[in-house]
């Protein structure tokens, strides 16, 4: 497995937020990579975000930009949004309706936010 | 797992009360019918109950952090409320630090030998003796106090033969003493836990095999249609070896090597439009396949792509007669990427449909496709919700359906998402839910301005189900009522589903006219209240609920006091005053329709 190394490197990234009925979690790419999740902030070593960033990319590659089925009483609202440094903005959001590979974007936070915060 | 099983017979009496306190007595049959007769699909998501797990263990560790301090002599009674949903604030954590690791003194016991400070003192402790050397010194100078100089590294040695070093590890055994106490009784708490835990893990292996199951099927069909050439270059590798070439991903639902060859991504590695890391990323899973095959690329560690330059170079590289016929054609990465697609899909609808609480689930419907599928929709998306236009019951009956399950995020609401899923059973009936009609619900209904994936009167519906949700909870909980969860446990619900800002909006039309809001919800009928304040007026104020429920709220709540000139705090305080302005409409208006009756 190739890792990419933070630092001197080609990364353009500002922040990953991925937002769930107004709960969020975010990875904010500074000087250092930090994560908040439940409102408890954690740093994140740079190889753990490369491996998670490289997955991720790899699971929203072909998603489309919404995903909306306004028939169901309550709403599902989600929103993933991913800043470059030059201001550009990718996002997905949807509500009550999701890509079909939704469930390895959630197991694929849930592994990274347990590996961050118990691992 | 009996345990998992919530038994939502037994809690239903209470949701009755609950709703019938709030919404008057007059309600209490209506409501009974409505809530006795919806068919409740209560499933696991396994993320979820790890989520789950955590939080009763974070909260456990709270709990026990605060029992250590109050046993070593510190006053926190300021935090002792008997819940422990919120986290410490830094005053309390300094304090902890001094002693014990804050956030897992209790709840990881492996990660205190390396954090706490107590811990340095326990010669079993192998930690690197420079932290525990860091740790000793924290918790000495901290009793010293910083009336005395402190000790350092260099001065430790010979504090050791000092008598006050004595009285210190006095004082430091007696603590120890108490948090080993401590310790043993949380691990004793710990162990009601594992039949949760070993559910998570024995489905996290279920689903794990099935993937496998499938990925296997996947790789053996795309194998066949590999370009003979590419067979025959790798025909010597071993299997996982050829594995990696077509797929070299965790499991189907990720992008595999071949994929990130597809038209798609050789634009996109073109295009001066595209960031740079979304190409390095593209060049990344090529060169694993590459890599693969036994071919190398420039720059092989791809750490040197830092420039438009270096993507050049690769596209280049590309181009190269020897490099061109192995890039797979686009015909081949079409199918290999619907091959993926159908095998992951069947991989999931196998895990999720021969899962036991789904099985359960079906008994309570006819075991049709339609109905299947429908079903494993709404658990594998985790939805919690009431389905819309609701069923007809065994007695032909109409009744509500509701999904239900503890998802991650929202591990401290379990209570109040099952209240809120009542309230809207009380709403629903075959005109639509409160003050949403049925046709709100139809394709080309009219939707929020402010957000088009919500329907016009979504969010006015929500929050005023959530302000009676509320005021149900509470009238439970002030008998020391709590539902599926201990009072510990269960967090604040003031900014759940709805904004707590949102909800505040709407307090004066509750405080001036509860008797016709409550009537046109429970009847699904507007009008009963529109009439009293004026169609016009109804629909500002769902325009400035639409808004600011469109506001970054978290945000907003956070800078109220703090950041008045914020540009987001002053719009809502817009529309704060749009909203007086509209209540004073609503006087008007009531107030000439009753002039006008006496008249009449």
């Amino acid at each position: 497995m190739i890792y990419f190394l933070y630092g001197d490197n080609m990364i353009d990234l500002k922040s990953i937020v991925y937002e769930r009925n107004h709960n969020s979690f975010t990875i904010s790419i500074d000087n250092e990579i930090k994560i908040k999740y439940n409102e408890i902030s954690k740093t994140v070593n740079d190889k753990l975000f490369f491996h998670y960033l490289n997955f991720l990319y790899r699971i929203i590659d072909d998603w489309q930009k919404e995903y909306i089925d306004i028939k169901n009483i309550d709403g599902d609202d989600w929103k993933l949004t991913i800043t470059y440094t030059n201001g550009n903005i990718k996002e997905y959001y949807g509500n009550a309706s999701f890509p079909y590979n939704f469930e390895a974007f959630e197991r694929l936070n849930q592994e990274f936010i347990e590996e961050v915060y118990h691992g | 797992m009996d345990k998992l099983n919530i038994d939502f017979h037994s809690l239903l009496p209470y949701a009755i009360d609950a709703f019938t306190s709030v919404y008057g007595e007059e309600y209490r049959e209506i409501i009974s019918k409505k809530i006795n007769n919806a068919i409740i699909v209560s499933y696991h998501d396994v993320d979820g109950i790890k989520s789950y797990i955590y939080h009763l263990k974070t909260c456990k560790n709270r709990e026990f952090s605060l029992r250590f301090l109050e046993e070593i002599g510190i006053d926190v009674q300021k935090y002792k409320n008997g819940n422990y949903t919120e986290p410490f604030d830094s005053d309390i954590r300094k304090i902890l630090n001094y002693f014990i690791d804050a956030d897992s003194g209790f709840s990881n016991t492996s990660d205190n030998d390396y954090w706490s400070s107590l811990r340095a003192f326990d010669s079993n402790n192998k930690t690197d003796p420079k932290q525990l050397l860091k740790n000793k010194l924290k918790i000495i100078n901290f009793l010293r106090g910083n009336e005395h100089e402190q000790i350092t590294e260099e001065t430790f040695a010979s504090f050791l033969e000092t008598e006050e070093y004595n009285e210190v590890l006095k004082k430091i055994t007696k603590f120890n003493n108490i948090y080993e106490r401590l310790l043993k009784e949380y691990d004793e708490w710990t162990i009601q836990l594992a039949p949760y835990q070993k559910y998570v893990e024995d489905e996290q292996k279920r689903k794990e095999t099935i993937f496998q199951k499938k990925t296997d099927e996947f790789f053996k069909e795309a194998f066949d249609k590999l370009p003979l050439f590419i067979k025959d270059f790798i025909s010597h590798k071993s299997i996982e070896e050829q594995r990696k070439v077509i797929l070299n991903t965790p499991d189907l639902a990720y992008k595999s090597s071949i994929e990130s060859f597809g038209q798609e991504q050789m634009e996109k590695l073109q295009s001066s439009k595209v960031n740079l890391s979304d190409k390095i990323f593209i060049i990344s899973w090529q060169s694993y396949y590459f890599k693969n095959l036994g071919i190398s690329i420039p720059n092989e560690t791809i750490l040197n792509y830092n420039s438009e330059k270096d993507i050049e170079n690769y596209l280049s590289f590309l181009n190269q007669e020897d490099i061109k016929k192995f890039i797979p054609s686009d015909e081949f990465v079409s199918y290999i990427s619907s091959l993926k697609k159908k095998k992951y899909e069947e991989a999931l609808e196998e895990y999720y449909t021969t899962r036991k609480d789904f099985i359960d689930a079906m008994k309570q419907f006819a075991d049709d496709p339609y109905t299947r599928k429908f079903i494993y929709q709404h658990i594998k998306n985790k939805r919690i919700c009431i389905v819309s236009p609701g069923i007809t019951n065994d007695k032909n009956e109409f009744a509500s359906l509701m999904f239900y399950t503890i998802r991650d995020f929202e591990t401290g609401w379990v209570f109040h998402t099952f209240m809120h899923e009542s309230g809207h059973v009380i709403d629903q009936s075959l005109k639509g839910v409160g003050f949403e009609s049925i046709n709100d619900f139809m394709d080309g209904a009219r939707k929020n301005p402010y957000n088009h994936c919500h329907r016009i009167y979504e969010k006015f519906n929500e929050t005023l189900n959530d302000i009676f949700t509320i005021e149900a909870v509470k009238t439970l909980q002030d008998q020391n009522i709590y539902l599926l969860q201990s009072k510990e446990f269960t967090a604040d619900a003031s900014n759940c589903n709805t904004s707590s800002i949102t909800k505040n909006l709407l307090l004066p039309l509750i405080e001036k006219f509860r008797k016709q809001v409550i009537k046109a919800k429970i009847f699904a009928e507007p009008k009963e209240l529109i009439d009293y304040i004026g169609e016009e007026n109804f629909e500002e104020l769902v325009d400035v609920v639409n808004k600011v429920e469109s506001l970054p709220t978290k945000e907003i709540i956070s800078k109220i006091d703090t950041h008045p000139e914020d540009a987001m705090v002053t719009e809502y305080f817009k529309q704060v005053e749009r909203a007086k302005q509209i209540y004073m409409n609503i006087d008007n208006y009531y107030a000439n329709k009753m002039t006008d009756s006496i008249r009449k």
